[in-house]
């Protein structure tokens, strides 16, 4: 064996070990092809021609298309001052999603532990547990938001013996009253409350970071659990120094992807802004700017995320 | 009460106790080359050991009620994504008078399709269903097709510029859909082939070139998938004379079904209620999610009391879902399985 190895090494000159390599990256191109022309075609060449319209005016010409008129930051200032409702729009949305990605991010990662657990029902339990994943999003999630016979039912307006919805299980201004006294801090019960008030909205929206956990927890090797047993480590050590660590790499996936789904949401206050104003169909030029300025907003919270994150996570190679 | 005794001695350095202490580790690690450790330590290391193997396993009553919390926040939380479907299927069974009978409360006392069919006749729900499966069904098989060649392109091949193209997939999924649509717009309405607005093309076109709707979550999901498969499957196609499309569609293909299944699933229900694109590109489609907002804007409907429209709403809204549901029920077993089977690595 070894003696053949060591003839079709000396065998193989250099060229054919390069050739192989060049084939293999003229794969991959071959194979990210679609993505390539999407890029190169489409989307580079829009998001350029979106820039260049929130620097000019647009007037539109039947049959041909927009007219540009090159204006400079005169949209922008628009946006930031004249538009004055659209400032703090983004700052309000931005806040209020602070606590709830945190809410999210645990919520998903306790889940996920649960859901990887034996006990009778978990195929059910996940299967339920998913729904919302498949269900609640787009315009389902803007439904939720309209009033629905749902509100009558939980406010007890329609039948007050029935306790059923989650919001009507608990009476909710005892709970207010109990956690305001208890955390005896007006800024963590408010992010409390908030959270218990919103759990719908969490569970609705915290679907795809359990599924990546979970499929994180899965991929942890038997064989170290079985070696922490034989060693004699309890549940509570395993969770924290196998589990934890193994799936610390996933948090920051599930991070970056929580705040960009809850930034881009259909039923985001800022994205509903920009939707009316495109929806308008007069202010284009204005519209441009506006989504300028909000995907910076984004890109530059994500860029922090990201910065933050990055150091806390422990990589396993 | 007795941990708490053990705790303190330990935690109170009593001289007489510490000589012990030494003289059992001297004995203990004369021979060894290293320097003991701090004996107070050492003894609060084992007796802290002790007092948790003692108290914090899982075992008996701990156990049981380990088990209680974990079936109560299992099943509320099951409840409650379950309930506001249930309420809506009531709902939709009631009659006008049910809906305002505050006796009635689960079961409805005369019971209608009244809602539904108003529903289904608002909605042109047949036609508007019809048209949006076949819309998700392109787009969600676009979809597939594209994000699995280009995540095994990403998860398997070495080549310059691969990182940059990755970063660009982030990136298309990071700015928002707004961004893009003016000139987007623009691009369809004046194509070179004539005004591809309020057609399926525009949509068929981005997933076909990856820019679909959240494309790039799905390229992400499978190049994960397809670095966790070992490459020794591939190596032994490539032995055996397989190229590098044989050795994708034979070998790698088959092993990912479970997750091409989880990504079709996400891509069509994903689509099916997206109002990304509606207003933009084909705001006269007759498509579940235009015309369902038919309920709350005609005038037949908004000229009727409020609750009757809130059962309208609900109504429109199940109605709308319902075939993502039973989709969704079908699909669950796979969906399920492509959980429990991405940690392929063993």
């Amino acid at each position: 064996m070894s003696i053949q190895a060591k003839q079709t090494k000396e065998k193989a000159p250099k060229r054919a070990v390069l050739s192989l390599e060049r084939k293999n990256s003229f794969f991959g191109y071959i194979f990210t092809l679609p993505i390539i022309i999407g890029l190169a075609v489409i989307y580079l060449p829009i998001l350029i021609q979106s820039l260049v319209y929130s620097f000019s005016k647009i007037t539109i010409v039947p049959k041909q298309g927009y007219l540009t008129e090159f204006l400079g930051f005169q949209n922008y200032y628009n946006a930031l001052y004249v538009e004055e409702g659209f400032l703090r729009t983004v700052i309000e949305s931005t806040i209020a999603l602070l606590p709830q990605i945190f809410v999210i991010i645990i919520f998903a990662f306790f889940m996920a532990n649960i859901l990887n657990q034996e006990f009778k029902g978990r195929t059910i339990a996940r299967v339920i547990f998913f729904i919302p994943v498949v269900v609640s999003t787009g315009i389902m999630a803007q439904f939720e938001n309209m009033n629905s016979m749902l509100d009558l039912y939980s406010s007890g307006e329609k039948m007050e013996m029935v306790g059923g919805a989650a919001s009507a299980l608990v009476d909710y201004t005892q709970l207010q009253e109990i956690i305001t006294s208890a955390l005896n801090n007006p800024n963590m019960s408010s992010i409390v409350l908030g959270a218990i008030s919103g759990l719908y909205g969490i569970i609705t929206s915290s679907g795809v970071q359990m599924l990546v956990f979970l499929s994180g927890l899965q991929g942890i090797s038997i064989n170290m659990y079985e070696a922490a047993k034989v060693e004699g480590a309890t549940g509570w050590e395993v969770f924290w120094k196998i589990s934890f660590p193994m799936i610390s790499p996933l948090i920051l996936v599930n991070l970056i992807y929580t705040v960009i789904d809850l930034f881009l949401k259909a039923d985001n206050e800022a994205i509903n802004f920009i939707n009316n104003k495109l929806a308008d169909g007069s202010q284009l030029e204005l519209a441009s700017a506006l989504s300028w300025i909000y995907t910076l907003v984004i890109l530059l919270f994500v860029g922090i995320v990201w910065m933050l994150v990055k150091k806390l996570i422990v990589y396993q190679d | 009460m007795k941990n708490e005794d053990t705790m303190n001695v330990s935690q109170s350095p009593a001289e007489k106790k510490e000589n012990k202490i030494l003289k059992f580790l001297k004995s203990k690690f004369t021979f060894h080359f290293k320097k003991p450790r701090n004996p107070i330590k050492a003894l609060k290391e084992v007796d802290w050991k002790r007092w948790k193997r003692k108290n914090l396993n899982l075992n008996g009553l701990g156990r049981f009620a380990y088990i209680i919390l974990r079936f109560i926040i299992v099943f509320g939380i099951c409840f409650t994504i379950i309930y506001p479907y249930i309420v809506k299927g009531i709902v939709s069974f009631m009659s006008t008078n049910d809906i305002v009978d505050s006796t009635v409360m689960f079961i409805p006392r005369e019971g209608s399709t009244y809602f539904i069919e108003k529903a289904v006749v608002t909605m042109e729900y047949w036609t508007a269903m019809l048209n949006t499966a076949l819309l998700s069904l392109a787009a969600a098989g676009c979809t597939l097709i594209v994000s699995t060649m280009v995540g095994y392109g990403f998860a398997r091949f070495k080549f310059i510029g691969k990182n940059l193209l990755f970063f660009m997939v982030i990136l298309t999924l990071i700015i928002p859909a707004q961004t893009i649509m003016i000139p987007l717009y623009s691009r369809f309405k004046w194509f070179f082939l004539g005004d591809l607005t309020n057609t399926f093309w525009p949509i068929v076109i981005l997933a076909l070139t990856g820019l679909g709707l959240k494309n790039g979550l799905y390229i992400y999901m499978m190049r994960q998938f397809f670095r966790g498969m070992p490459k020794e499957l591939e190596m032994s196609a490539y032995i055996d004379g397989a190229g590098h499309f044989r050795t994708f569609f034979s070998i790698m293909l088959p092993n990912a079904s479970n997750m091409m299944i989880t990504i079709f699933l996400f891509a069509f229900t994903w689509q099916w209620t997206d109002t990304t694109y509606n207003t933009m590109l084909f705001p006269k489609l007759k498509i579940l999610t235009n015309t369902v907002l038919n309920v709350t804007k005609t005038a037949e409907n908004v000229a009727v009391d409020t609750t009757q429209q809130q059962a309208l709403a609900d109504t429109a809204s199940l109605l709308l879902i319902l075939p993502l549901l039973l989709v969704f029920l079908v699909a669950q077993k796979y969906f399920i399985q492509s959980i429990e089977r991405s940690g392929l690595v063993e």
